[in-house]
């Protein structure tokens, strides 16, 4: 609480607005993601991939039609190949999937940039 | 004066009482509930047969197929303790929980002949032999003591709500689950085919506690 108010009062804007989409990301990937990709986003076994270093999460695009529609068929990923649906999280809002996208980048990807959600409606998925 | 000391006496007498008392009951307890002593119990209905003996419920013969399509019924679990759940492979829910709670009871136990492990789909349409052999594969197992079995529907389901007393049924409407609704539960069956304990396969910290009562029921 008292971190959180430092935050809040120390931060800029966007810095505030970076750490809310981490933080509410955070629970939506506990709630839809974890069961199968699990808490720290290595996956399990040969069954489900894993999340974590991955160029996938670069892609907006891809990350955000995969969750928006669910994933099938062979999938290659860090070497390894994978063939278990992904469902369908037709749920999710578009603020949801940007928060998770930020999330999962924010601890297991390359950059630490907010993908908010004008970037996650304007993707076309097939 | 004499009436303060004396309470004062009493005070300190009584200390000396609740001391003692205390520890004797903590020593009860560590005796009577020393893990080895340990007794676990009989779930389910229980009977008196003729003879006046306590029958307790137990698991009736069944017949399934397993993930090789060769068949699996109650002689393969013969002389042996079994864990047994109830999932299907495209589970998106509590399913891959489950299974990393049961690959750590898997590992720990691993080539232990006196235990096994029996998984029931309850989507044996979509769960066809190659579809279990498949997930087995993916999931890392290489053993004969971690089955994976499918079969008629309506047995499995019957298996499950009277036998093992867990819930497993298809729910069209239960679109976020996958179309079922079933239970995590783990169910801990002994050589005589009663159960012993029930656990949510979910939580890693009732996960903890089956695997402390197979080690105790192993003993004996």
């Amino acid at each position: 609480m008292f971190l959180g108010v430092c935050l809040a009062s120390c931060a800029s804007p966007e810095q505030v607005k970076y750490e809310q989409y981490v933080i509410s990301g955070g629970e939506l990937y506990q709630t839809h993601c974890s069961n199968c990709h699990s808490k720290e986003g290595e996956g399990l076994r040969n069954l489900y991939p894993p999340i974590r270093q991955i160029d996938f999460l670069k892609n907006v695009s891809l990350v955000t039609c995969s969750i928006k529609n669910g994933l099938s068929g062979p999938m290659e990923i860090n070497g390894k190949m994978y063939n278990q649906k992904m469902p369908a999280n037709k749920n999710l809002y578009n603020l949801d999937i940007a928060q998770i996208i930020t999330f999962m980048n924010d601890k297991w990807g390359q950059t630490k940039k907010l993908v908010d959600t004008e970037e996650v409606a304007k993707v076309v998925c097939e | 004066m004499l009436q303060p000391r004396s309470s004062l006496k009493n005070t300190n007498n009584m200390r000396k009482l609740l001391g003692f008392s205390i520890i004797g009951f903590m020593a009860l307890v560590i005796f009577s509930c020393g893990d080895s002593d340990r007794k676990l119990p009989y779930i389910g209905e229980r009977e008196v047969d003729a003879k006046g003996d306590t029958v307790y419920h137990s698991i009736p013969d069944f017949k399934f197929i397993n993930q090789d399509g060769d068949t699996i019924t109650q002689e393969f679990f013969k002389n042996k303790i079994y864990i047994t759940d109830f999932f299907f492979t495209s589970c998106p829910t509590i399913c891959p929980v489950m299974k990393t709670q049961m690959l750590r009871v898997y590992e720990k136990f691993k080539d232990n002949p006196g235990l096994a492990i029996l998984s029931h789909t309850i989507d044996p349409r979509h769960d066809s032999v190659s579809v279990l052999k498949s997930y087995k594969k993916r999931l890392g197992i290489d053993s004969e003591q971690w089955q994976f079995v499918t079969g008629e529907q309506e047995k499995i389901y019957e298996i499950a709500q009277k036998s093992y007393m867990v819930s497993a049924m298809e729910d069209k409407e239960a679109i976020d689950d996958g179309g079922f609704v079933h239970s995590g539960a783990f169910v801990l069956v002994d050589k005589n085919r009663n159960i012993r304990g029930v656990y949510d396969g979910t939580k890693e910290k009732e996960v903890n506690k089956l695997i402390k009562d197979i080690e105790l029921l192993l003993k004996k």
